[in-house]
């Protein structure tokens, strides 16, 4: 009988191994596990994705920097009530600012209406300031008129 | 040995393209198919190189597991079996890593720590308790150099040291194991 180690012999019996009969179970529970925690770490990320973009469209408006034509608005809205109307209140610029105010105002309530979102919103606040802006300068220089 | 010589490993099988299409594709009864194939030869290298039936049930999960999330990266460059071997060797190396700790690797010192104890082949009962003698270093350099045909430019490449480190703790490693069958006949330990 020899006894110099004698690999092939070892490495057949060592071939001989078998894994226990369940582990196959163990490795698909653990695989359907991770699928379904990567599932909810997704739908957990796409939750958050949308609300950030929900949430820029929110604050962007009241972002430092970015005008707040709404609030510009009313402020000029106010700012035109306190001047009196003068002799050139009914020329065409006015006219036409009125008619574009009016028109404004109708978008306006509409998108308030169908719950719009503030890309939206956000023009058409500038252009009613815009038009505002125009019509107190006309104003202003109506009421100077009449004073001389 | 050389593992070209051996398809005993078992890792040798063709897989069949539908198979493979369909496991990249997600399908669990493929990945059934797969581990029906190579559950056993992953397990019998796994237990090799690690020494612990537990450790090594815990590995192929690992790998099964590694192999669902990365076949979709497969291209077939190399047999499939190959390739899943390549990841079963890879994550015995990790595991043994981790074992070890941060610690230098002292698989040399446990060798000659252990020269002095031949005597004790007489508890030897089966071939397990062979490579469980060997410190989990020289057991992963034995298993892989004499049962799967590694070299030693390759086991430098795997374990991150040189080709005469490999070859020192190879003939440690031998040197031990006929130390411990010298002492009983080879029939009576295996």
């Amino acid at each position: 009988m020899s006894s110099e180690l004698n690999f092939n012999d070892l490495a057949q019996r060592l071939c001989a191994a078998e894994p226990p009969a369940d582990l196959w179970l163990r490795i698909e529970r653990a695989h359907v596990g991770r699928r379904r925690r990567r599932l909810r770490l997704r739908l957990a990320g796409t939750a958050m994705a949308v609300l950030s973009v929900v949430a820029a469209f929110v604050f962007v408006p009241h972002a430092p920097g970015a005008t707040d034509w709404q609030a510009r608005s009313q402020a000029l809205e106010i700012e035109l009530r306190a001047i009196p109307v003068g002799a050139l209140a009914d020329d065409s610029v006015t006219r036409e600012a009125r008619s574009g105010l009016e028109r404004i105002d109708g978008a306006l309530q509409a998108a308030y209406d169908r719950g719009a979102r503030s890309n939206e919103l956000v023009p058409l606040w500038k252009q009613r300031s815009e038009l505002l802006s125009t019509l107190l300068a006309v104003r202003q220089q109506s009421a100077a008129v009449t004073r001389i | 040995m050389n593992a070209a010589q051996d398809p005993g490993s078992g890792f040798a099988q063709d897989v069949e393209a539908m198979t493979l299409a369909r496991a990249q594709r997600g399908d669990m009864q493929a990945f059934a198919t797969l581990y029906e194939r190579f559950g056993r030869p992953c397990f019998s290298l796994a237990l090799r190189m690690l020494g612990q039936r537990q450790h090594a049930e815990d590995l192929v999960q690992e790998v099964f597991l590694k192999m669902m999330d990365t076949i979709r990266s497969y291209r077939g460059d190399a047999p499939f079996g190959a390739w899943l071997k390549r990841l079963t060797v890879n994550a015995c190396i990790d595991h043994l890593r981790r074992q070890r700790g941060g610690s230098e690797d002292n698989a040399e010192a446990q060798l000659a720590h252990m020269a002095g104890d031949s005597g004790e082949a007489a508890h030897m009962v089966d071939a397990w308790s062979l490579l469980e003698r060997l410190p989990p270093r020289a057991r992963a350099v034995l298993v892989l150099h004499e049962f799967e045909g590694y070299t030693h430019s390759e086991l430098a490449a795997l374990f991150g040291q040189s080709e005469s480190y490999s070859k020192s703790i190879l003939a440690r490693a031998l040197g031990r194991l006929n130390a411990l069958v010298t002492a009983r006949p080879l029939q009576q330990v295996l």
